[in-house]
């Protein structure tokens, strides 16, 4: 009775582990192909002629009451989402803190396009010609009446989904991004040059603009840029800051070496005494970021 | 007292415990012997009652006779000793608990000991698990890692802590195992379902972190195991003591590590179009530092043993500021300290309080578990301009304190040929949080389960388990009202979005096991499992609502997923004789509402928050093979090859399942002896050769990672010093400084190498012994 017991038993036991091995080699483990399934959208210019707008580092000038946008998106199984964001780069990408600013307001811009507006799903674009713009005044929602967007470095980026959840990603780069610097007539107002002679020369004052307000903060840094890759930030070489900033920063404290109090302020006596702004090699750039009182920033570079 | 002696009629039991020394095995009445090998690679045997030990394949340092009957030391006056034949320094039988003899029934378990954990040491106890075929390791950071097991982590296995399960999964992907590295004398590993002894989130399988052996005689040892490793300056001491006197028993442990930013084989690395700098091949920000105490006591007889444990775990560790943000040159520059940790970084507090008591009587054993645990997890980082408070004056980002009672009971008879066991788990879970980001609500989660298992020893060759449970959970989720602010001037609208309402779900599941284990000869041992597991949907995958910076996406709950389920068998195929090893398994699951984030393909509505992702069910199959051989080449000389490979997909995208451990291939080279000299006792030394094959099965918006190939080097010898003997311990991992990714790891999302070169010197003082 026990034999044949153990008979059975090993007899059930053995046909399972066989049916195991039988299952591990023909079980339905085979994928979608990936190919177009696995794709995200591709972001791209609209032509050779028209790059992407806006580009990298660009200046938005004083007078400008808008920012003009042109880019087209490519999905091969059809787009879902856009999404076109402007966020402040204040702080250096942790998004760190900022107090109440009378009259004014970071500029932000979250314009998402829905599959009901696409149009063609497979294929988006928006030229120049097209007059799809990030508003710099009440035009844009989170601007209210009566208030004015701060002056200084923003982050822009165009992102896309498409209908199987694939998405462009910063890592891969396939998510644009960029930053762009906001100037403003009430911002400070900031002249460098630069000669082998005298090193990093200058004037910083307020502008005569009615909002503008004194100088509380400078940070000037050299940087050592990868020509082939002219929209990365570069390798520090050195800074020197002076004054409080607004923007509590991730790279740099907020508290330097004391202002001078009379203004306009020359930058060559700031700088007099630090050989590394004297010099300008290859590839080396010298950053001047100024704020005033209300957290407006005006960033100046010379290379 | 027992003292060895080569007749066996001397031997005595004391608490449990029989020692006999340079002996072997003729006859054991025993179900279960397990071989730690000398060159520190674990493999086991079973064996049948009657059966004859082949001494002559006795190569190995220990044995570990597992005693199945509570009546006697079976088999003992069998036992005839042989003391030439073998290397054997002492054997220990010792009756284990109910759960150690559950488990090794009928699925592949891997047992891990001192000596193994001792050579393969790493800042996070998951590393050194990740040699094992069957279990990798998910990196986090340096000393933070989450071990895998057949390609299932999180809440997917049970860490089991001397006999609680040990709490902090639930909060997601960020952080490790909060257990002193130093602290884990013996590991159990049970590759496969394991829901019917352990409950829910035991689908992939346990890693069971014994209770310490304590010490056999009356005296005291003090100890210190002192660790440097080269990549990052990182300094590790601990202090150990225990003692015995009479009835009573007692150990503790004070453990410090102090590491500084760790190396990369490269000088730049590629994020988002951006070739971004690694200054001094140093990543910035992931030093840490960590300090860890704990504390073992009892009273031991032969028919009642209770223990009380309390551990305390500390650590605070720099997160490199790319993994939770954009990283941009300037943020990666070192500032001439790689010993300092800024912002972001994490900090970690793991404190338990727990007894284990057994109490034997008659043919009937009773044990009782019982613990307290308290996690804290606090993630620091600058406040977010996006949604949070413009005036908030610290760096609190994510705070979330979690308490967990748990009781665990278990009655077994012992019969002839039978063995029934009966037994409940008990589990509350409390959750609170706090800082200016919002992720996971509060909540309170109650978990009960009743299991019965049956051992059926058909034959002398043959055992049938089975078992059933029915368990019952209930969670009571707190909504959370996240305050508004404008984005403009980013001060408070007065306004708040509710992140999730309140959520309160019941669940039940009736789940159970079957298996078996046949010896067809002397040789060969072959177990097969069929067994069903079971998951409740946890807090996170029914309630969150926030952003994971980690991934750069928004996560959401869904309140109305149901209990994953998962039917598995498993075959288990061991062959040796004196020579030779193979060790074969085979799994093959379904996984019924098997629960994974999936994006919405849709951008989040939060500031900052990326795109969407949300907690959806779906069918998934899982199968997969692990092979370890063993093959003495010549005296001393042993070539280990293991392998392991993991196959998964979802049932309804058709896509492979995120974080599949990628093919791997191991090939040990290990040579070990003993010598009789003056100084040197012992000496090793190894090569290790590792392939991981490229990972193409990716899921969606997942990276595909290419394949490595690492070798390591390891050495030890045990000497006479200053009047005590010493182990000196030394090891260089990635021996050639090669750039490779982990696909598991945290930092492959940003396209960053795994550490370089690693060179560790470990050693180990004897300071005081009157044991």
């Amino acid at each position: 009775m026990k034999k044949n017991m153990k008979a059975i038993l090993s007899q059930i036991y053995s046909s399972l582990l066989l049916m195991l091995l039988a299952g591990l080699l023909f079980s339905c483990f085979s994928t979608n192909d990936p190919g177009d399934e696995a794709t995200p959208p591709l972001i791209q210019p609209v032509s050779q002629q028209e790059p992407i707008s806006p580009g990298h580092r660009i200046s938005i000038p004083h007078d400008a009451d808008r920012i003009p946008l042109s880019f087209r998106v490519i999905s091969n199984t059809g787009l879902r989402q856009i999404r076109i964001d402007v966020h402040s780069a204040f702080d250096g990408h942790t998004h760190g803190r900022t107090s109440q600013q009378a009259f004014f307001v970071l500029l932000n811009n979250d314009d998402r396009i829905n599959l009901d507006d696409l149009g063609n799903p497979t294929d988006f674009s928006v030229s120049l010609e097209d007059n799809m713009n990030v508003f710099l005044d009440d035009r844009n929602p989170f601007i209210d009446e009566g208030f004015l967007p701060l002056a200084g470095p923003y982050h822009f980026a165009i992102m896309a989904t498409d209908i199987n959840g694939n998405q462009t990603q910063y890592r891969d780069n396939t998510t644009y991004h960029t930053t762009f610097y906001l100037q403003r007539p009430y911002a400070p107002g900031v002249e460098i040059f630069f000669n082998n002679n005298d090193g990093l020369t200058g004037k910083i004052s307020k502008t005569d603009h009615s909002l503008s307000t004194d100088i509380v903060f400078i940070w000037i840094k050299k940087v050592l840029i990868n020509p082939e890759l002219p929209h990365q930030d570069g390798a520090l070489i050195t800074e020197k800051l002076w004054g409080e900033s607004n923007w509590r920063h991730i790279t740099r404290p907020s508290v330097g070496d004391v202002l001078p109090a009379s203004f306009p302020i020359d930058l060559s006596l700031l700088t007099s005494n630090i050989e590394a702004f004297h010099l300008l090699g290859e590839n080396e750039v010298i950053y001047v970021w100024v704020e005033d009182e209300r957290g407006n920033i005006t960033v100046e570079s010379i290379q | 007292m027992v003292e060895p002696n080569n007749s066996i009629s001397s031997y005595n039991v004391h608490n449990k415990i029989l020692i006999l020394s340079r002996d072997s095995l003729k006859n054991s009445n025993s179900n279960s012997l397990y071989l730690f090998s000398k060159n520190y690679h674990v493999k086991k045997q079973q064996i049948n009652e009657k059966r004859d030990l082949d001494t002559t394949a006795v190569t190995y340092k220990k044995l570990f006779v597992n005693v199945n009957r509570n009546d006697s030391i079976p088999g003992a006056s069998n036992l005839v000793l042989q003391p030439d034949d073998i290397l054997l320094e002492e054997i220990v039988i010792e009756r284990n608990g109910i759960i150690d003899r559950l488990m090794d029934r009928s699925q592949p378990t891997v047992f891990i000991d001192q000596e193994f954990l001792d050579r393969f040491h790493s800042t996070a106890l998951a590393n050194s698990l990740s040699r094992i075929p069957g279990v990798q390791s998910l990196q986090l950071g340096v000393g933070i890692a989450k071990p895998v097991i057949r390609g299932m982590t999180f809440n997917r296995i049970i860490v089991n802590n001397k006999g609680i399960k040990q709490e902090g999964q639930q909060w997601g992907a960020d952080h490790g195992l909060e257990i002193d590295p130093f602290d884990v004398h013996e590991i159990e590993i049970v590759k496969g379902p394991a829901s019917l002894i352990y409950g829910s989130d035991g689908m992939g399988g346990v890693i069971n972190l014994k209770e310490r052996r304590f010490p056999l005689r009356n005296g005291q040892n003090v100890q210190l195991r002192s660790m440097y490793q080269s990549n990052n300056d990182a300094f590790s001491q601990s202090l150990f003591w225990e003692g015995r006197e009479n009835e009573w028993v007692w150990s503790s442990r004070i453990t410090h590590q102090d590491y500084a930013d760790y190396r990369v084989p490269a000088s730049e690395f590629n994020y988002a179009g951006f070739v971004l700098p690694i200054f001094e091949n140093r990543l910035k920000n992931t030093a840490g530092r960590e300090l860890h105490a704990s504390a073992s006591g009892g009273y031991h007889t032969q028919a009642f043993r209770t223990i009380f444990n309390l551990s305390s775990f500390n650590q605070t560790a720099g997160i490199f500021p790319g993994a939770i943000g954009i990283p941009r040159a300037y943020s990666l520059r070192h500032e001439g300290r790689h010993r300092n940790i800024e912002l972001p970084r994490q900090e970690n507090t793991h404190i338990m309080v727990s007894n284990n008591t057994q109490y034997t009587f008659g043919n009937s054993q009773i044990e009782l578990d019982a613990g307290y645990q308290y996690n804290q997890r606090q993630e620091l980082s600058f406040p977010g301009l996006h949604g949070v408070d413009p005036n908030i004056d610290n760096d609190l980002a994510l705070g979330l304190y979690l308490q967990t009672k748990t009781i665990n009971g278990r009655y077994a008879w012992n019969g002839n040929q039978r063995q029934l066991i009966f037994g409940f788990q008990g589990q509350w879970m409390d959750n609170n949080y706090d800082g200016f980001e919002f992720l996971l609500p509060a909540f309170r989660s109650t978990q009960l389960g009743l299991f019965h298992y049956h051992v059926w020893d058909i034959s002398p060759k043959t055992i049938l388990n089975a078992g059933l449970r029915y368990d019952r959970g209930t969670h009571d989720i707190q909504q959370h009202k996240q305050p508004l602010f404008d984005r403009g001037t980013l001060q408070p609208t007065g306004e708040f979005e509710l992140r999730n309402p309140d959520v309160v779900r019941e669940f039940q599941n009736l789940s159970g096991a079957t298996g078996i284990s046949f010896l067809p000869s002397e040789k060969t041992n072959i177990k097969i499992n069929l067994g069903n597991s079971f998951r409740y949907p946890n807090a996170i995958e029914l309630a969150s609502n926030g952003i994971h910076h980690g991934n750069f996406r928004h996560e959401l709950g869904d309140p109305n997923l149901d209990i994953e389920r998962g039917f598995q068998a498993d075959a288990n195929f061991i062959f040796s004789n004196n020579k030779f090893l193979i060790d074969f398994s085979a799994f093959y699951a379904f996984y019924q509402n098997y629960i994974y984030l999936t994006p919405t393909g849709t951008f989040s509505t939060l500031p900052s928050g990326g795109t969407l992702w949300q907690y959806r069910q779906d069918d998934a199959l899982f199968a997969g093979t692990e092979l370890f051989i063993q093959y003495e080449l010549i005296e001393n000389l042993h070539i280990n090859i293991s392998a392991e490979w993991v196959n998964n997909i979802n049932r309804n995208t058709r896509f492979p399942l995120p974080l599949t451990p990628p093919l791997n291939l191991r090939n040990e080279w290990a040579y070990h002896r003993k010598v009789d000299n003056k100084f040197v006792k012992k000496y090793s030394l190894g090569l290790d050769l590792v392939y991981f094959a490229p990972q193409n099965r990716v899921d969606r918006n997942e990276l595909t990672s290419p394949e490595a190939f690492l070798v390591h080097f390891n050495s030890g010898i045990d000497f006479q010093a200053f009047e005590r003997s010493l182990q000196c311990i030394i090891s260089i991992n990635n021996a050639f400084n090669v750039p490779y990714f982990n696909h598991l790891s945290r930092y492959r999302l940003i396209n960053l190498p795994e550490q370089g070169r690693n060179i560790m010197i470990s050693i180990k003082i004897p300071i005081f012994s009157s044991i």
